[in-house]
């Protein structure tokens, strides 16, 4: 045995793996919570539709589209061509930057309006609105 | 007794930074000193009660009778 010492040796313990996906998916999951406490109960039925719409403190509509956190906002207007693209420096969860979008437009639309990039609206989304024209 | 909270938009942690309680003025003194150091971030600072109005509202001071204070760090437009 005196040749097999290392058989003995005093092994560190295990370290577990970095629970980075668990930690991911929690996140995702208490993000998503958040984002439908915060709600309203109008916001909440469009959700699973994948958007929700959203009256600005200066009465503009916006829709939010949930899909994506980036150029994910357009403009409900007579021509709803419009689309901006605003979004959080080091927060990469999709369902807090929409939750941050959302109080942003209901606070503060000209803030909104000044700090979010426009765009013309690409043919991915399908604004349907009462007043569309085409 | 009504409760608050001031909630700050992290990534994946929207964490619950500071907590009051309507009345006891040692903790709504604490919320109100977390708030200002907040806005003076210069992030946005509103109002959203979830469960009553449920809508943003934006505040510049501290309101005590807030259920939840949502303060939001710098936006950027991309």
């Amino acid at each position: 045995m005196a040749d097999r010492w290392w058989l003995f040796w005093r092994r560190s313990p295990p370290v577990p793996p970095a629970p980075r996906v668990v930690d991911h998916v929690f996140n995702v999951r208490r993000a998503e919570r958040l984002l439908l406490a915060g709600l309203t109960t109008a916001q909440r039925r469009e959700y699973p539709l994948g958007y929700f719409d959203v009256t600005g403190s200066r009465g503009g509509r916006y829709r939010i589209h949930t899909h994506s956190s980036v150029q994910n906002i357009t403009q409900l207007s007579i021509r709803g061509d419009l689309e901006f693209c605003v979004g959080l420096p080091g927060v990469h969860h999709r369902q807090e930057v929409l939750y941050a979008q959302k109080i942003l437009i209901e606070a503060d639309e000209g803030r909104f309006l000044r700090e979010a990039v426009p765009s013309v609206r690409r043919r991915r989304y399908q604004v349907t609105t009462p007043y569309q024209v085409w | 007794m009504s409760t608050g909270v001031i909630r700050r938009i992290g990534d994946g942690d929207s964490e619950v930074i500071a907590e009051w309680t309507a009345g006891d003025d040692a903790s709504v003194a604490a919320a109100r000193e977390i708030y200002d150091e907040e806005a003076a971030k210069g992030g946005l600072m509103a109002r959203s009660d979830p469960g009553t109005s449920m809508t943003g509202e934006q505040i510049t001071a501290f309101d005590p009778d807030a259920a939840e204070i949502v303060s939001i760090p710098r936006f950027v437009g991309g």
